[in-house]
């Protein structure tokens, strides 16, 4: 089922939950919503599965304008943060729920044999026959997740689903929703604020800033060729300096580094680049030269901070550095940025 | 190492348990003995005391003296009265207090606190005021009073007039009861149900009812309860038409001002049996809420 966002607009009073967002979504892809909380991701979920409505714009299924659909008939799972499921009813009638409510009826003995297929599907066969309260918050959200699945949803929206869970659960049932997600192929939609997530489960992220799209693209291109500042600052680690764009080119201090400007408009300007794009290099050569003032180790990270004397006074870069490589505070090192991006700086009022 | 020195350590680190518990109470033994006594003193002499004395009343002239009180016409009309009277304010209570409570808890609108503090008016106003309204309202001098009479409707002085103060007296107790309930359950499962295709009815029905049905239980308890016994609004607005018009509490009354203590306190002894049943179904229904919420 593709998925075509139009124009779509949301105030929450005076607040504006989503400016003018459109978005398409491919058949049968698992799309991320990354962002942080405030930038209006689950909003837009919400209006896509019609527990929202949006106060200007179109939403489409395979062409179809689903806003003049209730969310009834527009056959969405949906999977909640808090899973919401049935307290009073066992993980099987859960499960069963779509099956019973819908119009047309379904036979008990069809019902019970979807149902442990469904139980079956996400590992949870077993727990049939216990209640909500009686569960653990990863096996609750499998509940859901095939509550969701047994009205053979022609897209499944799945808001937060790990948020509440603690971090090697979290882990665990992202990759089984990949492998799940592969299994199944139904267009999927996943809100989320944690990036590793997005990054490592989605097919194409959507990262979302102040009710916009900043921009959409595969993991890889979100976490190597970041579109905005926002994005930059957003994924990964970002070391960010403000620089100034004159002739094409930015002077990162006053050894007379000259670096190229990346098409960044004339004026003031940020430089980004992350910790691990900076190399390491001799004294000699006419690089950023700076002071070491912490050396870090934890796991199989390894950051140093070392102090420059940038344009503006002095400013403080963390990079990595190679194993065999031994500094010591107060060295002085060379730096060069294999990798960065120029960003124009918002003006200032 | 650790399981041999286990049971050894156990009473050790119970007893220091013990110890800190001792000095978290720091109020000396005799004070202890006295504020534990003055309460159940004071719940004795105020609540349990007069309990006693309508039974031991009622019972005063024998066992038949109370059966003949009860078989009275005029009490077994009372009784009657009573119960229709509890019967038509907690069914209309109970739906209006549920569709107010879902108003108020799963949509947005303006005047949504407004709404919220008027559910607490028959709560925070006299009942003798709560009868004076209907009786202005509906009464023979009333704003709809002419209306009526061309219709030879009666409302004042009559079963609709009790019902309505009842009604108006009683509103709050659904109501209260579910607000909190159904504002810290949300509106999540219910946007799962829809979402798996459910429609408004079976949302609720499935959904929302067992969800609140504790609560809701609760709530016709003691509406229930008030309704059979509320004296002030329905003394203003029945008119004390004995075998008509009077109620349980306002045969009581009656009774009592003519000095027929035996049979006042023998119908007394019926609310009050009534207030008992009451309390004892409240406990098991908490119990089981708190089960339920666990």
């Amino acid at each position: 089922m593709n998925i075509d966002v139009k124009d779509i607009t949301k105030q929450f009073g005076s607040f504006s939950a989503l400016k003018n967002v459109s978005l398409d979504i491919k058949s049968g892809e698992l799309m991320a919503l990354l962002g942080p909380s405030g930038s209006g991701k689950t909003t837009l979920l919400r209006i896509i599965a019609g527990l929202e409505w949006p106060d200007a714009g179109q939403v489409f299924f395979d062409g179809r304008d689903v806003l003049s659909m209730t969310v009834r008939s527009r056959n969405v799972g949906f999977v909640f943060q808090h899973y919401a499921l049935f307290k009073h009813m066992s993980v099987f009638d859960n499960v069963a729920f779509g099956l019973r409510v819908r119009k047309e009826k379904v036979s008990e003995a069809d019902i019970k044999a979807r149902v442990d297929k469904l139980l079956d599907l996400v590992h949870i066969a077993w727990l049939a026959d216990r209640y909500p309260s009686q569960l653990s918050g990863g096996q609750r959200q499998r509940v859901a997740l095939a509550r969701a699945l047994a009205i053979e949803p022609s897209v499944l929206l799945l808001d937060e689903p790990f948020g509440a869970l603690d971090s090697k659960v979290r882990k665990d049932l992202r990759r089984w929703l990949r492998r799940l997600h592969d299994e199944l192929h139904v267009t999927s939609i996943l809100v989320t604020h944690d990036q590793e997530e997005a990054l490592e489960v989605a097919d194409r992220v959507v990262v979302m800033g102040n009710g916009q799209i900043e921009q959409v693209g595969t993991p890889a291109e979100i976490y190597d060729d970041p579109a905005t500042a926002f994005v930059h600052d957003f994924i990964g680690e970002t070391v960010m300096l403000p620089v100034h764009v004159q002739s094409g080119a930015i002077e990162l201090n006053s050894h007379g580094l000259k670096l190229d400007a990346r098409g960044a408009p004339e004026g003031p300007a940020n430089f980004y680049a992350r910790p691990d794009d900076f190399r390491i290099t001799s004294l000699n050569d006419t690089h950023l030269r700076g002071r070491v003032k912490g050396v870090r180790r934890f796991g199989s990270i390894r950051r140093l901070d070392v102090e420059i004397d940038s344009k503006n006074g002095v400013a403080m870069i963390e990079t990595s550095f190679p194993t065999g490589f031994e500094p010591t505070v107060g060295d002085e090192i060379g730096l060069y940025p294999e990798r960065y991006r120029v960003f124009s700086a918002p003006h200032k009022n | 190492m650790a399981d041999i020195a286990a049971p050894i350590a156990m009473p050790t680190s119970r007893q220091h348990v013990e110890d800190r518990r001792a000095s978290v109470r720091t109020e000396p033994l005799g004070v202890r003995i006295a504020i534990i006594g003055i309460a159940i003193g004071f719940l004795g002499l105020f609540i349990v005391l007069p309990l006693v004395t309508v039974f031991i009343q009622a019972f005063s002239k024998g066992a038949t003296a109370y059966f003949s009180a009860l078989s009275d016409p005029d009490a077994i009309s009372a009784i009657r009265l009573t119960l229709l009277i509890a019967a038509i304010s907690v069914a209309v209570n109970l739906v209006f207090g549920v569709i107010a409570a879902w108003a108020i808890t799963k949509f947005e609108f303006p005047g949504k606190t407004f709404l919220i503090t008027l559910i607490d008016l028959p709560f925070s106003v006299s009942p003798v005021v709560s009868g004076l309204v209907f009786v202005l309202l509906f009464g023979a001098q009333g704003i709809f009073g002419s209306w009526l009479m061309e219709n030879d409707w009666k409302i004042i002085f009559a079963v609709p007039g009790i019902v309505l103060a009842t009604v108006f007296v009683t509103f709050p107790f659904v109501a209260r009861e579910l607000i909190p309930l159904m504002q810290e359950q949300g509106t999540s499962e219910e946007e799962a149900a829809v979402s798996l295709g459910a429609s408004g009815l079976s949302t609720f029905m499935r959904v929302t009812l067992p969800n609140i049905k504790w609560g809701l239980i609760y709530g016709v308890l003691l509406c229930n309860a008030r309704a059979m016994g509320e004296f002030g609004a329905v003394s203003v607005v029945s008119g004390h038409i004995r075998g008509e018009t009077n109620t349980m509490p306002l045969h009581i009354e009656i009774l009592y001002n003519e000095y027929q203590f035996v049979a006042a306190f023998a119908v007394a002894s019926l609310l009050a049996f009534l207030a008992i049943v009451t309390l004892i179904v409240k406990t098991v229904v908490e119990a089981r809420m708190a089960k339920e919420t666990e």
